[in-house]
């Protein structure tokens, strides 16, 4: 008896709470809410960013509309049912209202909040390249890739704050989303491109920003340059047409973009001259020094370099000298 | 059968010499250089009409020309691994110090007279890359590439032609020399780069910040506040992105692309990226908040802004058609590049001619590593193909 009397009391005291927990409409199907929706959803700073009312059941239809970005009324949007700007620097909070005066009488304001922030995905392939190369490597197919998510709304994001869903093709990496995760690693797979996407939020779900981008993958290079005892490497890759001075030259195969693991081990690592396979003499397989009979001579040189678990992952190329 | 075999003895010997007469046409230049007509070379002659060569002596310096009136002159022959210009004392006259590659030997050019000295000995075999204070007394070089690196701090002597030196622990992936005569440089750390500043008078080290991931460059600035401008290592197949360093605090700048690279100072930056299949740079004025392209197509790593007004750099330019997949191709080395240098304002937006090395010297130079001396007087730069250093007088009259 006192449980139903309570009971009839709170019903008495907080009667919208109850009404609402079991008749919302937009819950049940019934009108949709109509909203302002951002393209991207998530801007960078300076992107050209559009607003549009989503109205699928045309609440909007013959209202009055009014835009006010940051405040101010953009009187060129005057009824428009979108407005484009442009998103403000990274860590700033602009507001985006859109007020419908009804027909019928009686105004209703949405309101959409941009906040910028700066999402860079930085690809850092696992790849080898010369030490005096000052470029990037590129993956190559099984090698492996190191990826790094950095957010800056003004200052850099602490990653630990997020959590971050990273996808490769698509599909979600790494067990599902990871807080603090802005760091992976993945093996490149096969095709042209790979398509990297992540997505950061916030430990409530709330989504911060989501970006994805085209990675191409390339087949691993090379490059014969002349390795001089004194000064090192010279930086101009040898071709048939350089001029040779000296009676010895020792050559240094470069291998661009292919799998490190696989340049520290390499499976095949052959000089061939005038087609017949060479031994080159020192520890570092990549590297053959070549003495002129003298006279003019025309040397066929080949290097090939492969893995055997991978075959992809080689490459092999020829240089005809002249001494 | 005695004449047969005569007969065919006889076209044997005539296809023979036939052979012999073809290999002479093809091949037969037993020295190609020494093809010298009307010169008996008697030597020795009594004819008051003769007139003999003067030998000349064998160089004992390198053949440039310090003190020559033009504007650009090359000062060595022989590759360079760093270089500065120096003041050892606050009355002392400036004189440009260099590295030489492969020994690590530095020397001295009294800007002058000329003159050239070796100020150090001590040979730290196959350096290749390196850096000296602006007092000219410490020098920081690598040695060797690759895991086999090291990298040696030097403190030149003013009383022998020997360094003391020792090796800094670690990897290091960057370093360059800052005016308050310290070193700034760039060691891995997990996944990330720190930057750190060293001491050599005081052999104290300062943490600067640090960089959230491995494979960065860095055009460092000329003090250890910076702004130091920071991107991913750049290629045409990968975006990258622009951050500067000030004081220590990270600040993203608004560039971004393929093929991103970037040299700035506190006025603002000049990048460079692949945008739409095309090589193009722009200037981003700071203070203004602007961001346009530039008149030329501009190398990033062939720029430095001046230190007395931070609006302008000196770039080495070509005018050519870039390929869309640069600076790819020149960091490879397949492609050279024959530049002229080019003043360029981010106030004014405007680049202005300075010389052609082409024109001025007949020589072809695809510049790097620019570096301005004290005030701006003179600018330095290597020539990529050969190593060697060269000088341009940019305000002769500021000395």
């Amino acid at each position: 008896m006192l449980l139903r009397v309570l009971l009839l009391a709170l019903i008495i005291l907080f009667p919208s709470a109850v009404v609402t927990a079991q008749f919302d409409a937009a819950q049940f199907g019934g009108t949709p809410q109509i909203t302002i929706t951002l393209d991207p959803t998530h801007p960078s700073p300076g992107d050209l960013v559009t607003a549009s009312i989503d109205d699928y059941a045309g609440g909007v239809y013959g209202s009055e509309i009014t835009w006010r970005y940051d405040g101010s009324v953009v009187e060129s949007a005057a009824n428009q049912r979108q407005i484009q700007f442009v998103a403000g620097t990274a860590g700033s909070n602009t507001v985006v209202e859109a007020t419908l005066q009804r027909p019928q009488g009686g105004a209703e304001t949405l309101r959409a909040a941009v906040n910028p922030v700066y999402m860079d995905i930085i690809i850092e392939p696992q790849t080898r390249v010369p030490d005096w190369y000052i470029g990037r490597s590129l993956p190559s197919l099984g090698s492996q890739i190191n990826a790094t998510v950095l957010l800056n709304n003004g200052s850099f994001i602490d990653p630990q704050s997020l959590v971050y869903t990273w996808r490769i093709n698509n599909k979600v990496i790494e067990g599902g989303p990871i807080r603090g995760g802005n760091q992976v690693a993945f093996p490149t797979p096969r095709g042209a491109s790979v398509v990297v996407s992540v997505t950061a939020t916030t430990p409530a779900g709330d989504t911060i920003a989501r970006r994805a981008v085209s990675v191409n993958i390339v087949l691993p290079e090379l490059g014969f340059y002349e390795k001089h005892a004194l000064y090192g490497m010279r930086y101009f890759p040898l071709t048939a047409s350089t001029p040779l001075v000296g009676s010895i030259l020792t050559l240094q195969a470069e291998p661009f973009f292919l799998d490190t693991r696989v340049y520290n081990r390499p499976d095949v690592a052959e000089w061939e001259i005038n087609s017949t396979r060479t031994d080159n003499g020192t520890n570092n397989p990549y590297e053959i020094t070549l003495r002129s009979n003298g006279g003019n001579s025309r040397t066929n040189v080949n290097f090939h370099v492969r893995s055997l678990q991978e075959v992809l992952q080689g490459s092999e190329e020829n240089i005809t000298l002249n001494f | 059968m005695k004449r047969t075999l005569l007969i065919i003895g006889g076209v044997g010997i005539i296809c023979i010499l036939a052979g012999v007469w073809a290999y002479f046409l093809f091949f037969g230049t037993p020295n190609p250089d020494g093809g010298v007509f009307a010169n008996f070379n008697l030597g020795n002659t009594d004819d008051p009409t003769v007139v003999l060569p003067a030998i000349e002596p064998e160089p004992t310096q390198p053949l440039v020309d310090v003190t020559s009136p033009d504007r650009l002159r090359q000062l060595t022959t022989q590759p360079v691994a760093g270089f500065a210009e120096v003041m050892i004392t606050a009355s002392s006259t400036p004189e440009i110090r260099y590295i030489e590659a492969g020994t690590g030997h530095i020397y001295s050019i009294d800007l002058e007279t000329g003159e050239e000295v070796r100020v150090s000995a001590t040979t730290i075999p196959l350096t290749n890359t390196g850096a000296l204070t602006p007092n000219g007394q410490f020098a920081m070089m690598q040695s060797g590439s690759g895991i086999g690196s090291e990298h040696v701090i030097g403190i030149i002597s003013t009383t022998s032609d020997e360094l003391r030196n020792f090796a800094i622990p670690g990897t290091i992936t960057s370093f360059a020399a800052t005016a308050e005569n310290t070193f700034v440089y760039a060691a891995p750390a997990g996944n990330s780069l720190v930057v750190r500043a060293y001491n050599p008078s005081t052999n104290t080290v300062a943490e600067l910040f640090q960089i959230p991931f491995r494979d960065a460059t860095i055009a460092w600035g000329t003090t250890e506040t910076g702004p130091h401008y920071v991107y991913p290592q750049t290629t045409s197949r990968l975006e990258g992105y622009v951050y500067s360093y000030t004081d220590g605090v990270a600040a993203r700048e608004s560039a971004s692309g393929f093929g991103l690279s970037a040299v700035g100072s506190s006025a603002g930056y000049i990048f460079s990226e692949v945008q739409n299949g095309e090589y193009n740079t722009y200037a981003t004025n700071k203070s203004a908040s602007e961001t346009n392209a530039t008149p030329l197509t501009i190398i990033p790593e062939k720029c430095v802004f001046a230190q007395t007004d931070p609006s302008v750099a000196i770039c080495g330019i070509a005018l050519i058609e870039y390929p869309f997949q640069m600076p790819d191709p020149w960091y490879k080395g397949e492609v050279r590049l024959n530049d002229d240098l080019w003043e360029y304002s981010i106030d004014s937006e405007s680049a202005s001619l300075l010389i052609s090395p082409e024109n001025a010297t007949g020589r072809q130079l695809d510049i790097i590593r620019p570096q301005f001396g004290i005030d701006d007087a003179n600018l330095y730069f290597q020539n990529k193909i050969d190593q060697t250093l060269w000088i341009y007088e940019y305000n002769p009259f500021t000395n």
